[in-house]
């Protein structure tokens, strides 16, 4: 299945493209998707799969979330400076 | 009721939203948690508003590397009153009319109650999201508007948490980032510092559309905005419950 993913902030920075497309076995969870983008974008790897903020169609979701064909993933990373 | 001199003084703003929008404005009472990078241009822009009552909470005195972004502070501010107490003697300068209120000790679960209870509106201006969580359960129990923005290098985020219409903090970010020392420039803290402020105006005047429901995020390093809308989490531990009581 076909995935996208929404790189937001300076994750958009590091992987030099806004945005980019996966491809994913069916009933792939938010950890693989994250794990794939962390191979394509090594300098991901630091914050992939778990120091990120996860969206889909605007609900924050789980590593274990089971991913549909089509579906949008953004990607934020955490801050937290004020 | 406004007098002659305030008047005078919001003349300009007046003009966009008029007397009793001001007069709102002279009633509403503001928390700003933490008086830093944010902190800063929040309590300026509001005090330069003519907002009628601010409370600052920092327990923390100024330091040399804090000067490259919390503006309120200078060289011979360092290391010696509070940043709230010091923050109220510049802001005083700036509008006398203005009460201001500081407290120079940690909030903490045990006194969030006492300090907070009287004001309308919570402004995240921290640096840690221990305490931006416990600001979140405060307001969603109390039912008071939270603005949250966070800050990193040229980066930022920023949403209004209204409970009962908006998910909250915990259901926008359960998990806590890794604590660490983060990089900063003193204008990305100014430019969401301001965006906070702003919210907080057009939350007490009813002037403007507010983030309800949307994580603005700007790069000022590529110029670049993005807003998404965010739902809340049914399961959220914090506020799911008071969509229910909403519903009922």
């Amino acid at each position: 299945m076909k995935i996208k993913i929404k790189f937001f902030t300076f994750f958009g920075n590091l992987c030099g493209v806004d945005k980019a497309e996966l491809y994913l076995p069916h009933g792939a969870t938010v950890k693989e998707a994250l794990e794939k983008t962390a191979q394509d974008f090594p300098k991901l790897k630091k914050w992939l799969p778990r120091y990120a903020w996860v969206f889909i169609n605007g609900n924050y979701v789980e590593l274990r979330t089971q991913l549909k064909n089509d579906d949008e993933i953004s990607l934020f990373p955490p801050i937290a400076g004020g | 009721m406004l007098n002659e001199k305030e008047l005078r003084r919001y003349d300009r703003q007046i003009m966009i939203f008029g007397k009793k929008a001001q007069e709102k404005l002279k009633k509403a009472k503001v928390a700003i948690v933490g008086v830093g990078g944010l902190g800063s241009p929040i309590s300026i822009y509001l005090t330069a508003a003519g907002i009628g009552y601010l409370f600052l909470i920092d327990e923390q005195k100024p330091e040399l590397n804090n000067l490259n972004r919390q503006i309120l502070y200078g060289e011979e501010d360092l290391n010696k009153k509070e940043k709230s107490v010091s923050a109220k003697e510049k802001l005083k300068q700036l509008n006398s009319q203005i009460k201001i209120k500081t407290y120079s000790k940690r909030i903490c679960r045990e006194n969030i109650e006492d300090l907070l209870n009287d004001v309308d509106i919570v402004v995240d201006a921290l640096d840690n999201f221990e305490t931006r969580y416990l600001l979140n359960e405060f307001c969603v129990k109390g039912r008071k508007p939270l603005i949250h923005a966070a800050v990193e290098g040229f980066y930022g985020q920023i949403t209004t948490i209204v409970p009962g219409r908006t998910p909250c903090l915990n259901c926008i970010f359960p998990n806590p980032p890794k604590k660490i020392k983060f990089p900063i420039i003193g204008v990305t803290a100014g430019f969401f510092g301001v965006l906070e402020a702003n919210e907080v105006i057009k939350l007490v005047t009813g002037y403007g559309n507010n983030l309800i429901g949307k994580l603005f995020t700007y790069d000022l390093f590529h110029n670049k905005a993005e807003c998404i809308d965010i739902k809340p989490n049914p399961s959220c531990p914090v506020c799911s419950e008071s969509f229910g009581l909403r519903r009922q």
